[in-house]
């Protein structure tokens, strides 16, 4: 049996999705075989689809390969429920401590958005602060013994300019305290204000979290796909398409909100190779307005920030430098990375030749590529 | 004599996986797993369920004597009210 892997990968991250033409073999993989679909599977965090392809009948598997593929699962969704342990934790942690928060992702999209959330695996903790609780909730996390992954370049630098950061629990998981969804300029453009302005609840162990609302999460999804892992991974795809579908969604606001946002690209891309990939064959307004939306020069450009594989820190650095509009805010945002705290430079690079060597590299690597 | 009543304590955080149920109860540090029919009882028990109605349930679905489910099940409950994963309630009859 001759297998396309990205196809096969793709096929099992359609499952259940009435309108996708994927495909499957019609017999059980070599050993061989097995085994690469299986790192997919962990790689791309689909291993309830893997068994929901199983068990539906449309993947044909050998008895081995099923409980392979159980424990598989079964061992990611004991994963998944420690991550929620530990959720609730820091919520009620930043709720007694008055620091209003959001849970982005993961156990969200997985509860709400989902019909079993056993079919969306995650692996870490992702929660949304705003800008000015930024530094109180980096402080309670610190005070709770968790070990901040990297310092800021400058104090204040995070709760003005960055994503967020990111947390090593004292579990050993992680957590991505974010301020906005993505670093670089698409995270910089996003108004904040209008992102906290509508919310959803979730019941989780007995107790109520908020997350994004339903637009906001749709839009998430799209930032997640189009600006995150490169090359993408299929979850935060499937997850478009889950939403985009199944969801109720009030179409117009999420243009209205990409359209404020600057981002009517970064949704148009996320659904469109969404729908490509996972080769949806339903068409919604939503579906046809990506398909038919024409990114301008300057998008291109943008997107271009993102689309280059490993760390490319210092490429979305300067690419966010041209949408920070304020003068000042632009100088203190250079001054912050160009002459960073010892304590950023010691965590990050070796030293400051290291570190303009690193950024240069990673600069000159991203202009070969275009 | 009125059977004892069993609930899922709303804090326990559990995944369906195939025939498989995950479970982190309250007082674990890891998460359990129970298969066959323990799925088939974790899913009785979303709602309060009193053992005889189990009981009952289980050997209807598994086509065998009230007296080997018990007997299986009383383990399989004491197990699982030890870790957190159920708790008596009130009768909901």
């Amino acid at each position: 049996v001759t297998v396309d892997f990205a196809d096969l990968s793709a096929s099992v991250a359609a499952v259940g999705l009435v309108g996708s033409l994927t495909e499957f073999p019609s017999e059980p993989l070599d050993e061989d075989g097995w085994r690469r679909l299986l790192a997919q599977s962990d790689h791309q965090r689909i291993s309830g689809l893997l068994v929901a392809a199983i068990t539906s009948g449309l993947l044909p598997v050998t008895n081995e390969q099923l409980d392979q593929a159980i424990e598989r699962h079964v061992g990611a969704m004991g994963v998944c429920l420690l991550l929620e342990r530990q959720l609730l934790e820091v919520s009620d942690i930043f709720d007694r401590q008055g620091i209003d928060h959001r849970v982005l992702k993961g156990s969200a999209v997985a509860q709400l958005d989902y019909s079993d959330p056993a079919l969306r695996s995650f692996a870490d903790i992702d929660l949304l602060v705003s800008s000015k609780q930024f530094d109180d909730a980096v402080r309670v996390l610190v005070e709770q013994g968790h070990t901040r992954l990297y310092p800021e370049p400058r104090p204040a630098f995070d709760r003005r300019f960055s994503k967020g950061t990111s947390f090593k629990l004292a579990t050993g998981f992680e957590l991505d305290l974010h301020r906005t969804f993505v670093m670089g300029p698409y995270g910089l453009m996003v108004d904040l204000d209008e992102l906290w302005s509508h919310s959803e609840e979730f019941e989780l162990g007995g107790r109520t979290l908020r997350t994004l609302g339903a637009e906001e999460r749709l839009l998430h999804a799209c930032y997640h796909a189009a600006l995150g892992d490169y090359p993408p991974r299929l979850m935060p795809r499937r997850d478009i398409v889950e939403m985009v579908l199944f969801g109720q969604r009030d179409e117009s606001r999420v243009l209205a909100l990409a359209a404020n946002w600057g981002a009517e690209v970064v949704v148009a891309e996320g659904i469109k190779a969404a729908w490509q990939q996972l080769r949806i064959a339903d068409v919604t307004s939503l579906s046809k307005w990506a398909e038919r939306y024409q990114p301008s020069q300057r998008d291109r450009q943008r997107l271009k920030a993102y689309q280059t594989t490993g760390h490319n820190y210092s490429t979305k650095s300067l690419a966010a430098l041209r949408e920070i509009p304020r003068w000042r805010d632009r100088m203190a945002f250079t001054t912050a990375l160009v002459l960073p705290q010892q304590s950023y430079l010691t965590s990050r690079h070796r030293g400051m030749g290291s570190r303009l060597w690193h950024g240069l590299r990673d600069v000159v690597r991203t202009r070969s590529q275009t | 004599v009125s059977s004892p009543v069993y609930r899922r304590p709303p804090s326990v955080l559990w995944r369906n996986s195939a025939d498989r149920v995950v479970i982190l109860p309250p007082r674990s540090g890891h998460p359990v797993t129970i298969d066959g029919p323990g799925q088939a009882l974790w899913s009785l028990l979303a709602e309060p369920q009193s053992v005889a109605s189990m009981i009952n349930a289980l050997a209807v679905q598994y086509a065998v004597d009230q007296a080997v489910v018990a007997e299986a099940l009383d383990p399989l409950l004491a197990e699982l009210v030890e870790l957190g994963a159920l708790e008596p309630a009130v009768d909901p009859a």
